[in-house]
């Protein structure tokens, strides 16, 4: 087991370079250089250049890719263009932000999510499948922004039990985990529901239930954990989601974490900033994919065997 | 009312005195869906001393699983609904057990070895685990891990697995093996009626021979009693006390081995089933298949359910459904016989 963590853990290597690459090509691609967006218009030609030098963006392509894989190996993630800062404090800042919201939004919709999808399943065509099918229909297909701007009016502007404007007290944390949990919830609980319903219909449930199972041995133990396999992989999905891309969110209820911070460096073309919010989404979703194989393979002893020999 | 009460019916008595191990009576069991009524089995009529093998034949379709699966109540909740019928296990009618009781008796009393073993074990627990629970489940309070835990290598060795291979998972059996695991599972806690449906049809010849000898082994030195559900009649041959032949949910023919094998008077359909074996002593190039397919359930014809697909077919077959004949346990439901007697 351990030698397949090892494994995966080298694997990130290349998965990193590669986002890098890709990342750095599709910003040296863009309209308009940094200097441009620092200095404004009306710029001096001579100004300009002197800039573009200074910043190491009259370089090469490949030059600066490897100068950045360079310093990152020595754990500098180089300064920002705009700012003048070093890029790792803001990510420092932001990332605990980031995880933060992220493991209360992921709790949320697996804790809600997961045990709804097993009823609905188990209770199917009755009133416990309906409503909570129903609902989760509606929170699927919410605009997040618009759930997030709902409740926002509800509980904070009407009803006043949150402040519009967070201090960061843990109640302004829930809100946003609401907003961004609810239709992560729904998701998952319509995937449990259906994975639950395939493995209800198996034939080792009717075996348990004629060794003389409880009901709820039968379902919980037998049922839920054959269910759970496809459910992990969504779960994992969720939480790459949830990190990186949640800027809306973060921008309503002013969540200063990483997805706001990569759209501010995006408008400044500031590079550095963007690159080193990438490399730590692109580490976060790949250790989230290793965890959900290891747990996998944990579960279902068919993986496993497959992993050691 | 609720959807388990629509299992019930009041048929018949709570208990009644008897010594026989089983007895089903007028059993009928529908499915009944939004736009059809399957009507799976019309009204049976079966009884099983103990210790004794009944082989329970028919083509697929006519309802012997379901009547199998009526015994264990494990019909399909939403759908299954047994409107008459009462099944007597000791005595006591289980149709109108309540749910506890039931699964009391299900693995502990009567236990049931299903299909295809290759989907019939849980994937994500090692066999020993899913034995163990058998056991766990029915075991008297004073037992202990260690006692129960030394159970599950003694009837793992009693199908033939050496105790080692109690913690791999039913992936690493082959179907033969696993066939064997369900068996020692069923057979765990020595119970007095085991329900083997089809045991054999999923594994290879070979492998089904062992199997065969092994169950009637095993069936012999624990005095365990059998309904052995079959299309084979070279299986029912080899292993049954007694024989019903069931035809779109009815038991059209039954009686002792000896009955149905060489006494001169069997029901058109049985005869026919045996039509349809090879034989070896007789020089053919065909066999000879029953014509036609068994009734749509949802649309059974009137008079004799067999009517449409026998050659002896008479008016009064179209019409109405035949009586039994009855020739000391032999029994055939046909017109030809009710009018010999005549």
């Amino acid at each position: 087991m351990w030698r397949y963590v090892v494994k995966r853990l080298l694997l990130l290597i290349p998965v990193i370079l590669g986002a890098i690459l890709i990342i750095s090509f599709v910003l040296s691609l863009s309209k308009g250089s940094p200097a441009e967006i620092i200095l404004g218009p009306g710029f001096q030609q001579e100004e300009y250049d002197e800039y573009n030098r200074e910043l190491g963006f009259s370089d090469p392509f490949f030059v600066r890719y490897f100068r950045y894989v360079g310093n990152l190996v020595k754990g500098d993630f180089g300064t920002s263009y705009y700012n003048k800062t070093s890029v790792w404090s803001e990510l420092k800042a932001r990332i605990p932000i980031s995880l933060r919201t992220t493991f209360m939004a992921l709790a949320l919709a697996a804790l809600v999510g997961v045990p709804l999808g097993v009823l609905t399943a188990v209770k199917q065509y009755s009133m416990f499948d309906t409503i909570p099918t129903a609902m989760a229909m509606i929170f699927a297909a919410t605009p997040v922004f618009w759930l997030g701007m709902l409740l926002m009016f509800f509980f904070a502007v009407k009803l006043g039990w949150f402040s519009v404007l967070p201090v960061g007290k843990f109640k302004d944390l829930i809100l946003p985990t609401l907003s961004l949990g609810l239709p992560h919830a729904a998701r998952q609980m319509r995937f449990t529901r259906s994975s639950m319903l395939e493995a209800i219909r198996e034939d080792y449930i009717r075996t348990a239930r004629a060794k003389g199972c409880k009901e709820r041995t039968v379902i919980w133990h037998h049922a839920v954990k054959n269910a759970l396999l496809p459910v992990i992989t969504v779960i994992g999905n969720s939480f790459g989601a949830m990190f990186g891309g949640t800027v809306i969110i973060e921008k309503l209820f002013v969540v200063n974490g990483i997805g706001s911070l990569m759209v501010k460096g995006i408008g400044n073309r500031d590079v550095p900033i963007v690159t080193g919010c990438v490399v730590i989404i692109a580490l976060v979703y790949s250790l989230v994919t290793m965890v959900v194989d290891i747990l996998y393979a944990y579960i279902d002893p068919r993986t496993k065997a497959r992993f050691i020999k | 009312m609720s959807k388990k009460d629509l299992y019930k019916n009041t048929d018949g008595e709570k208990f009644i005195e008897t010594d026989k191990l089983l007895i089903i009576k007028n059993l009928e069991v529908i499915y009944k869906t939004d736009k059809t009524t399957v009507h799976a089995v019309n009204g049976i009529d079966l009884e099983l001393g103990k210790g004794e093998t009944i082989g329970l034949v028919g083509e697929t379709g006519a309802g012997k699983t379901t009547t199998a699966l009526s015994i264990l109540r494990l019909l399909p909740e939403v759908t299954a609904h047994t409107p008459h019928g009462e099944i007597y296990f000791n005595g006591e009618n289980l149709i109108q057990a309540p749910e506890e009781r039931m699964r009391d008796i299900r693995g502990d009393k009567i236990s049931m070895i299903f299909q295809d073993p290759m989907t019939a074990l849980n994937p994500v627990y090692t066999v020993g685990e899913q034995i163990y629970e058998a056991l766990e489940l029915h075991a008297p309070e004073h037992k202990t891990k260690e006692e129960l835990n030394a159970r599950v290598d003694e009837v793992l060795k009693m199908v033939g697995i050496t105790p080692e291979r109690k913690n791999e998972y039913p992936h690493q059996f082959s179907g033969g093996m696993k066939q064997r695991v369900v068996i020692a599972m069923a057979l765990a806690c020595e119970p007095e009626l085991l329900i083997a449906d089809e045991p054999t049809t999923a594994l290879d010849v070979t492998i089904q021979a062992q199997v065969l000898i092994m169950m009637r082994e095993l069936r012999d030195r624990l005095g365990t009693a059998m309904i052995m559900i079959t299309h084979d009649l070279g299986i029912v041959a080899q292993t049954c006390d007694k024989v019903a032949v069931m035809y779109a949910g009815e038991i059209i023919e039954s009686g002792t081995a000896e009955d149905i094998y060489n006494s001169g008077k069997r029901h058109p359909y049985t005869e026919g089933l045996f039509g349809s074996i090879p034989d070896l002593t007789e020089d053919t190039d065909r066999l000879k298949p029953i014509p036609g397919l068994m009734p749509d359930p949802t649309n059974l014809p009137k008079g004799c359910y067999f009517s449409p697909r026998c050659p002896y077919a008479t008016d009064k077959c179209r019409s109405e459904h035949p009586p039994v004949h009855v020739d000391g346990d032999h029994k055939i439901a046909c017109w030809l016989f009710a009018e010999k007697e005549e």
